[in-house]
């Protein structure tokens, strides 16, 4: 048995402070294994963006810990994240975007650009190195964000909502693609997602999260083989799965209504 | 990975008629309007509805100011005056800049300056004229002072509401990769605000020019100002006007300088900066 490569233990977050502070999430235990992709789902304002926020250390536990085994390692860049918003500079052209994370970590200018240019290729971002992301699409942008994640070579790959903010169609292009980047590079990723559909075509497991403050539900491993394609939307499984955790989800939705409806009275 | 071509070009052309003909279009529409009211004016002055002797039509100033020109004090007066305003312009400009940011960062640095600086804000900068003169003493200090005044308040307020406004996930991008705080300034906080900088120096250029012909025409002695107050103080009408036409023409093209220049380094932002003018002199 080896070493989760994320091991979250007992954690809790709570924002602001005192005895006015609001339970956001947990407590929770998670394991991440290496190479897994876990995705985890659960309703509006559950707590699963902060879980994304406090493994790339941009929120704090309030209890409880988080390790990242790439952390003890001494790697370079243990966790890389991928917003929906906001998620690129548009004050930087497309390749000194994705190269920012190495010109920021100290990687010279020369080798910086030569990764960052392989990964321009890769994303099939050819010809559009130069341009300002003002003048992509929001697919390319998105193509863009993932790209200056994966630069770094981090050791978990968080996103957060990544497609929440494209069309269906071009979601369904994306997921594709990062079905056969994770085929490629096999890294481990931690998957925030709302939608359930996302999080079954993609994952090698998905947690479902109650409502505020989130807590685990269910964590149902995901038995499709890679790899994988969208079409695994049509197996039969696919459906009397998503089924199963609609309803639990279904159920936390109607319990995060009815307690805001009781701090409104 | 598969590359959607036709979903990236058909956005940049998008963007290339945007930026485009209308543009140019639009630049042209602008000269519409002074050009009626100059061809306006000469004609009324010609049929006699507007007395050329306290309203001199464009010929007569056109005339007027190749003749000043010729005798030479209509571009020494130009010429100082243009100093003035870019000796005030450098040094509010680089001092309201670091401020902005000093204080749109530090939150404690905004608590400390913040009410006292409003309350400066609030008060007309020509009014303050005696006060540096009784400092500065008479000579070129106490109008750039009252320059640099000026223009540090709009460039200091447009830079710190700039950084406050940083949507939080440009920080949180750069954070997310360990960025110290310097790298965190030099590559989210500064380029994320030039557009608004630049919004605040094209408000400040103009109030700038305002500033230094008021000061000039209370100081005296010369400058564009002091041209305007002493020709019409002597009933050189159209002296004075000369200088008022040269002063709008100053105001236009140094707007347009710092615009062009803002347009330039903020090549990457969609829009040119538009200025919500808020003059306060």
């Amino acid at each position: 048995m080896s070493e989760p490569e994320v091991r979250i233990r007992d954690l809790r977050v709570v924002y602001g402070d005192g005895r006015s502070g609001v339970d956001a999430l947990g407590p929770l235990d998670l394991d991440v294994m290496r190479g897994q992709f876990v995705s985890v789902v659960g309703p509006s304002g559950c707590g699963k963006s902060t879980l994304a926020r406090v493994l790339v250390g941009l929120a704090e536990p309030s209890a409880g810990s988080v390790v990242l085994a790439a952390n003890e390692r001494g790697s370079a860049m243990p966790s890389a994240i991928v917003f929906q918003d906001h998620a690129i500079f548009p004050w930087k052209t497309v390749l000194q975007n994705i190269a920012f994370g190495l010109t920021v970590s100290g990687v010279d200018h020369a080798q910086a650009n030569a990764r960052a240019r392989s990964w321009v290729h890769r994303m099939g971002l050819t010809g559009f190195e130069d341009s300002y992301p003002s003048a992509l699409s929001g697919g390319m942008q998105q193509r863009v964000g993932v790209a200056r994640a994966l630069a770094v070579e981090p050791d978990v790959l968080v996103m957060d909502e990544p497609f929440g903010s494209l069309d269906a169609l071009l979601r369904d292009v994306l997921i594709e693609e990062l079905l056969g980047l994770h085929q490629d590079l096999r890294c481990t990723v931690v998957f925030i997602t709302h939608s359930l559909e996302e999080a079954l075509v993609l994952s090698d497991r998905v947690v479902v999260l109650s409502a505020r403050p989130g807590r685990i539900l269910a964590d149902r491993a995901v038995p499709f083989p890679r790899p994988r394609t969208l079409e695994v939307r049509d197996d039969p499984d696919f459906g009397s799965l998503r089924q199963d955790l609609w309803h639990l989800l279904r159920s936390q939705v109607d319990v995060g209504r009815s307690a805001d409806e009781r701090a409104a009275g | 990975m598969s590359v959607p071509q036709a979903e990236a070009q058909g956005s940049t052309a998008a963007a290339a008629v945007a930026g485009g003909r209308p543009a140019h279009r639009r630049a042209r529409i602008g000269w519409i309007l002074p050009l009626s009211l100059v061809l306006l004016w000469e004609g009324l002055t010609a049929v006699g509805v507007i007395d050329d002797r306290f309203f001199p039509p464009p010929s007569t100033i056109g005339i007027g100011a190749v003749r000043m020109v010729a005798e030479g004090d209509l571009l020494g007066d130009t010429l100082l005056t243009i100093t003035r305003i870019a000796a005030g312009f450098v040094i509010g400009g680089i001092l309201g800049y670091l401020t902005g940011l000093a204080t749109g960062v530090f939150l404690t640095a905004r608590r400390i300056v913040e009410p006292t600086l409003s309350a400066i804000y609030t008060v007309p900068k020509i009014a303050l004229l005696p006060v540096f003169l009784t400092i500065f003493g008479f000579g070129e200090a106490p109008k750039i002072a009252l320059v640099s005044l000026t223009v540090f308040f709009y460039v200091w307020i447009y830079t710190m509401e700039a950084v406050v406004q940083i949507p939080r996930g440009y920080r949180d991008a750069a954070r997310s990769f360990r960025v110290t705080r310097r790298q965190e300034l030099v590559h989210v906080v500064m380029p994320a605000t030039l557009p608004s900088v630049f919004t605040g120096l094209r408000v400040a250029i103009a109030v700038a020019v305002l500033v230094t012909i008021s000061s000039e025409y209370i100081v005296g002695g010369s400058g564009l100002g002091y041209l305007i107050f002493n020709s019409r103080a002597l009933f050189k009408i159209e002296d004075a006007f000369v200088g008022i036409v040269v002063v709008a023409f100053l105001g236009y093209t140094l707007q347009l300088l710092v615009m062009r220049i803002g347009a330039r380094v903020t090549r990457w932002h969609g829009s040119a900066p538009v200025a919500t003018v808020r003059v306060n002199v």
